[in-house]
């Protein structure tokens, strides 16, 4: 699964492959109301790529277990900073803001 | 005596109820050069009944800092993300960046790319075989697989200049030939290795230690690893035959021809024997290919914009699948480069697997998945019975399965 930033909205990929057909399927949600439905009731092994995608970009997978913890921020990422793989987020930000810089 | 009752929150998990189980921390801060990770182990009694993960402690932001360098920097920035599957993540990269490029690349740098990856699938292979051997407590293992570790590092040293990031593709190429005075030398070190697997396949399934630990011991079933989507040696021990090498060549994989290894218990014991499988027929492939290697040249020069347009690839990097998606907008720098690693799709199924093992099995059952965080160092177990608390490191922790398995043996 990718996210991307396009704009206005969030980009999510999800890419499949079984057999002989390799897919990948786009679905665009609005950067004011980032939520999708979750896959895992159908896909169980997709909930970490769910939570990867809402660390980084903010989008809320509903139905996913999960979606209240953090998979791969640091505990100290702020509230108030946007997600970090967002256009907008500067990797200087994201570096003062979990400490690595000060 | 009265069993305690206490309940807890657990956030998202709901209520538990509480009598003998209890949590255990797994990791994540640790002295050793082991990677972190952290790992909520809940016990009753001595089985684990879930597992919850916290991973990300190594997380160094790889792909927003792959959108402030050029193309050609972040093959090596990609290279780095694991010491040991190195060459497998740039030839990755390279290959999702070739897909947007209308360049062709030569024939011969195929062939050294396949060489370079099946080198790097023997060295992680024998790595993954001592390192079982060291936490189910037969360290001979360890230090006979390691010696001929060596062997194949002294190798890729021989090709790339490099032992460990070999620093060898490169955008619509390789960046070192293999001259012809080299090929005798790389047929008859893997056939060495070759033979070192099938005499390591002979202890595999004599010694009574490696039989004890790891026979039907974290039992994966193939409907399980479909559907926790596991990727790798793993789905082969399940008797999947899913291997990108066969079902969608890359590189010069659609002429040399590759066996795909599956074994059907999908227990520890039978992922050894994949591995050691995949040795031979890695050998065979590099065998395969050094003789068959064409002329030509080894790489083009191209200019430093990429065409817009996006592109996905995947390889068989040793562990399993290696996905990358890059999207460019025309520009020196990539929009947006996204890597998917094998011992995430994988993890899932580890958590799965730990269910119902026993603390005992939990150095195993982790090696398993061959993880990229060898974390079994440090860990704090907290006995909520009696609010009391103690700190076991890895090696305390693999001494505690020797002695439950083997409990007469002196250490």
């Amino acid at each position: 699964m990718t996210g991307l930033d396009s704009g206005d909205n969030v980009d999510v990929l999800y890419h499949f492959w079984k057999g002989d057909v390799i897919a990948s399927i786009r679905i665009s949600v609005p950067k004011s109301n980032k939520h999708a439905p979750s896959i895992v009731d159908i896909v169980p092994g997709a909930i970490l790529y769910e939570m990867e995608v809402h660390d980084m970009f903010g989008v809320i997978f509903d139905g996913n277990p999960w979606m209240d913890r953090k998979l791969l921020l640091p505990d100290n990422y702020p509230e108030d900073l946007p997600p970090p793989l967002l256009k907008d987020t500067k990797a200087a930000e994201i570096r003062k803001a979990v400490g690595v810089e000060r | 005596m009265a069993e305690p009752k206490e309940t807890r929150k657990e956030a998202g998990a709901g209520l538990v109820q509480y009598s003998t189980e209890n949590l255990v921390p797994f990791g994540p801060i640790h002295p050793a050069l082991k990677e972190p990770e952290y790992f909520k182990l809940y016990l009753r009694g001595e089985t684990i009944v879930d597992v919850i993960p916290r991973i990300g402690y190594v997380h160094r932001g790889l792909e927003k800092a792959a959108e402030q360098r050029r193309w050609t920097q972040n093959t090596y920035m990609f290279e780095r993300t694991c010491g040991i599957c190195s060459f497998a993540h740039s030839l990755a990269y390279v290959q999702a960046v070739e897909g947007l490029t209308p360049y062709e690349v030569p024939q011969r740098a195929l062939y050294i790319r396949l060489i370079v990856a099946e080198l790097e699938r023997i060295h992680s292979h024998l790595l993954w075989v001592g390192l079982l051997g060291h936490w189910a407590g037969f360290d001979t293992l360890f230090m006979w697989v390691w010696r001929d570790r060596e062997i194949v590092l002294d190798l890729v040293e021989a090709i790339a200049g490099n032992r460990v990031h070999k620093s060898l593709a490169t955008i619509a190429g390789v960046k070192k030939d293999i001259p012809d005075s080299m090929k005798n030398k790389i047929v008859e070190r893997t056939k060495h290795l070759a033979d070192r697997a099938y005499f390591y396949k002979g202890i595999v399934d004599t010694e009574t230690t490696l039989l004890a630990r790891t026979r039907k011991v974290g039992i994966l079933k193939a409907e399980t690893a479909q559907k926790l989507c596991a990727v790798g040696p793993l789905v082969r021990a399940a008797g999947l035959a899913i291997d990108v090498r066969a079902d969608d060549p890359y590189a010069a994989y659609g002429d040399v021809p590759i066996d795909v290894v599956t074994r059907s218990e999908g227990d520890v014991f039978s992922l050894l024997h994949v591995r050691l499988d995949e040795i031979v027929t890695a050998a065979n492939a590099i065998d395969y290919a050094v003789s068959q290697m064409p002329g030509g040249p080894i790489r083009l020069k191209i200019p430093p914009n990429i065409p817009a347009g996006e592109y996905a690839s995947h390889i068989e990097a040793p562990r399993g699948e290696l996905f990358y998606f890059v999207k460019s907008n025309g520009t020196a720098i990539p929009e947006r480069v996204k890597a998917r690693t094998p011992t995430l799709a994988n993890l899932p199924t580890a958590l799965e697997l730990l269910k119902g093992q026993t603390m005992a099995d939990v150095p195993v059952v982790l090696t398993a998945i061959d993880p990229c965080f060898g974390c079994m160092d440090r860990l704090s177990f907290v006995d909520l019975d009696s609010q009391k608390q103690w700190s076991w490191g890895g090696e305390e922790l693999r001494q505690y399965g020797i002695k439950r398995y083997f409990p007469e043996r002196k250490t």
